[in-house]
Order: C-alpha cells, then structure tokens, then sequence
C-alpha cells in the first residue's frame, strides 16, 4: 500500500507510462491500449463476415449473436471473421451455429440450412437505398440436423 | 523548476494534493461496487467464455501467459472467486490482502473474457482504475478495516491516488484521439470517415442479427451532420488533460466527455457503461459529499 511522497511519484510514473505507452507502440491490447477503434481510414465500401440461417424456400436472414455462442455482437463478427479464413475452422463454426439453432427458439424454427458467408456492401448506399451486398461468397454451409 | 524545493512544490501541488480520506474511501466503494456489480451481472457470459472453441483462442493481458485455454470450470470458478474478493474490496476487509487479490483475479477474468479475437475497450479503465485503487490506502476509512478509528486527516497519502485516478480516465482519452490523429490526421474530421464508420457499424449490427440504431442508420443520409460530431469527439479526446487544470474545468469536461458517449449511444448503439454510468468520471468529484449526504438519510430513517 502506497502512502509516501517518494513511492506515490513512482507509482505515478509507471502507471502513467503503462498506460501511454501503447501510443507509442502503436499496439491494442489489455489493459492497456491505444484504443483504435473507429481511428483508421473507413472506405464506404466495407466487409461483413456473418452466418445467415436460410428456409426451406432459400431466403436468407442474419442470425443473431447467441446463435455464434456468444451475445455481443463484436465477438460474434470477430469469430466470423476467424472462422472464414481457415475451411476447417469455417465447417467447425458452421456446424456449432447449426446446433445453437434449434436453441434460438420459435422465431427461427423455419431455418433449415445456416451458411457462414463473406459480403461486401456499400456502407451509405446500405441505408440511403437497398440493403443488398454489392457481392458475396459462402465459406461454409451446413444443414440444420431434424430440419427438412 | 531544477530547484528541489521547486519540483516538490509541484510534485504536491499536482500529484500529491491533500485530499479526505473519505474521498478515496468513496471512491472504493463506488467504482468497487460497480466492478462487483459488473461481475455479477455478466457473471452467466463471463463464465461462460471457456466454451468458445479454442481455435478463437487469442490470449491478452496476463492470460497471455498461457498457450492454450483453461479448463471451462476453471474459468466458471474464477468469476464467483472474483466477486468475493470484490465484496472484501467494497467494504475495505483485510485491504492490504483484498485490495490486491481482488484486482489481480479481475484483471484476470476481465483479460480472459477479452482473450477470444475481440477486445472489448469497455472494460480497459475499469480494470485500471481497480488497480490503482489496490494500491492505494483506499480503506482508511468507512471501511470495515477502520472501524472504531478516528478517520485520518486529509492527506497527500490519499490525494495522489485520486489525482492517478482521474490521470488516467484522461489518459485513455488522449490516447484514443491521439491515433485518430496518427492514422487519418485532421482527415478524421473534414472527411467522410465517421459517417462512413457510422454506416458501417449500424450495417455490420443489422448483418448480423443484433439491434442497430435507427438514428444512426437515419444520419447516415445527410453527410453535413458528421464533420461537426467528429470535431466535437477529437476535441474532447485531445483537450482531455485540460481536465486536470482544476476541480471546475475537470467537472466540465466530464460532462462534455459524458455526452460524447452519448451521443455514441444513440447513433451506433455503442453503451460503454462505465463513462455512460458517470464512473470515469467519478474521480474528479467529491464523491464523499454525495456518499454522507446519503448516510445521513438512512441514518435519520432508520433511527425513526
């Protein structure tokens, strides 16, 4: 416990330098960082990695979050953009998310197929006009096991 | 400022202020319950991390110590353990052991939760603030430790952590507005950048199932909105340490920097709790004022 001038002004330096010194760096991490988020160049045309669940007559919808194991929407974009660089990471996810399906209750009892896929969109075009990816690819695609 | 007596003047003068005792006490028990509390309400999700497949595995922080995930019951037992030690922290019970395992057992279950390809930087100045309170004679009073004593004369022995505690809430915020301008520049403002963030962010929500805002969305349509809300978030970011000047100019800045985070809320949907609740802030107040005024009341209706 930290009661003297002397050590007061020493926890004062490390602390405060632990705490800049990521600027320096130029690094993120925890606890300490130099908090990126929204800093970089943001081009209105954007990637999106994401699981859509598809019905019986093949029309897509975003899953949500928990469907990826998680509720917070960040993870779950992160773990899709894992996932879609490795094909056996892709099939694992696809198959985990087909399983949590029939978790997600009645408002999702008409998917049938979960497909992890990668979409560009154009970001302001998105919301002033139509929400369709400007193009796409599927990764992976899986059925839902019990579902027709 | 070579002068010894000089560089002490200033040294007490901007790090080691004498403050109240109650003031750092308060402040334990207020951003310490608010970690307790923050536990317990994510305590399913925090417990919950180790079952995430260990190819998302990305170790930071202390966990990056470890190669590979622990056991899922290990990480579910950590979470209660920490909540216990962060009662011990709240009340100030056994502070020279409570004070640092309870920051220690945080800082780990708070990087363990941010060790699967997300960091979350939600949570990064609640786990600093923990630990400079760890370190600090943060139970000298109100605590269960200094029952029965009188409370301590104001000090620099309490002043310094108070002052560290507000140095780096400004600190993260420097921070941040610093690297906006070492990677776009004053770009980051005259340009599209955050509207073009803006879109993204609400787009990514809706692509992938969550709620996204709607005003957000609805902004993203008139381009002249962005430039004025992104000058507004640098300068509070890079005007941060005027917040240190004094107790007035800390106040107003505190509030300027809460109703930035407010303005994230509403048009990304972005809740960062801890700024949102008045916590990050909570350092450039006197807290104590609010804690007795309280005590007073409940004194005065519980004895009738």
């Amino acid at each position: 416990m930290i009661r003297g001038r002397r050590a007061a002004a020493i926890a004062f330096a490390v602390v405060l330098v632990a705490v800049l010194w990521p600027i320096a760096g130029g690094r993120d991490g925890f606890p300490f960082s130099n908090y990126p988020m929204f800093s970089g160049d943001r081009p209105r045309e954007v990637t999106v990695h994401h699981v859509i669940g598809r019905n019986a007559a093949g029309r897509g919808r975003p899953l949500p979050p928990r469907a990826l194991g998680t509720e917070e929407v960040m993870q779950a974009s992160q773990t899709a953009r894992f996932a879609a660089r490795n094909a056996e990471r892709a099939a694992d996810l696809c198959r985990r998310v087909a399983a949590n399906v029939q978790g997600l209750g009645s408002a999702w009892a008409d998917v049938v197929e979960v497909e992890l896929r990668v979409d560009v969109f154009d970001a302001v075009e998105y919301w002033e006009t139509q929400r369709i990816p400007r193009r796409g690819e599927t990764i992976a695609r899986c059925p839902v096991v019990g579902r027709p | 400022m070579t002068n010894p007596q000089a560089r002490t003047r200033w040294f007490d003068r901007w790090c080691y202020p004498e403050m109240p005792a109650e003031r750092l006490a308060a402040l334990r028990i207020v951003l310490g319950g608010a970690a307790v509390l923050y536990l317990v309400a994510r305590s399913f999700h925090l417990a919950g991390v180790g079952r995430h497949a260990a190819w998302q595995f990305t170790p930071v922080g202390p966990v990056a110590l470890l190669d590979s995930p622990l056991p899922p019951w290990f990480t579910a037992a950590m979470v209660p353990l920490a909540i216990v030690a962060g009662i011990a922290f709240t009340v100030g019970w056994r502070w020279r052991a409570s004070g640092p395992v309870f920051a220690a057992l945080f800082l780990w279950v708070i990087s363990y939760r941010n060790s699967w390809g997300m960091l979350f930087h939600t949570e990064h100045l609640m786990v600093l603030h923990v630990g400079v309170l760890a370190l600090s004679p943060a139970a000298d009073a109100w605590s269960i430790d200094a029952r029965g004593r009188r409370v301590p004369q104001p000090s620099g022995s309490y002043g310094w952590a108070i002052r560290l505690l507000a140095a780096v809430t400004v600190a993260t915020y420097l921070i941040a507005g610093i690297t906006k301008l070492q990677r776009s520049g004053l770009e980051w403002v005259t340009s599209d950048t955050l509207r073009n963030f803006v879109a993204f962010d609400n787009l990514r929500k809706a692509e992938l199932g969550d709620v996204y805002s709607a005003v957000g969305a609805a902004a993203v349509r008139h381009a002249w909105v962005f430039p004025p809300l992104a000058a507004f978030s640098l300068a509070i970011e890079i005007g941060a340490p005027l917040a240190l000047i004094n107790d007035r100019v800390g106040r107003w800045w505190s509030a300027a920097a809460w109703s930035f985070h407010a303005g994230v809320a509403i048009v990304m949907w972005i809740v960062f709790p801890y700024p949102l609740l008045g916590l990050a802030y909570a350092p450039f107040l006197r807290l104590e004022r609010g804690l007795d005024a309280i005590r007073t009341a409940v004194t005065r209706v519980t004895s009738g």
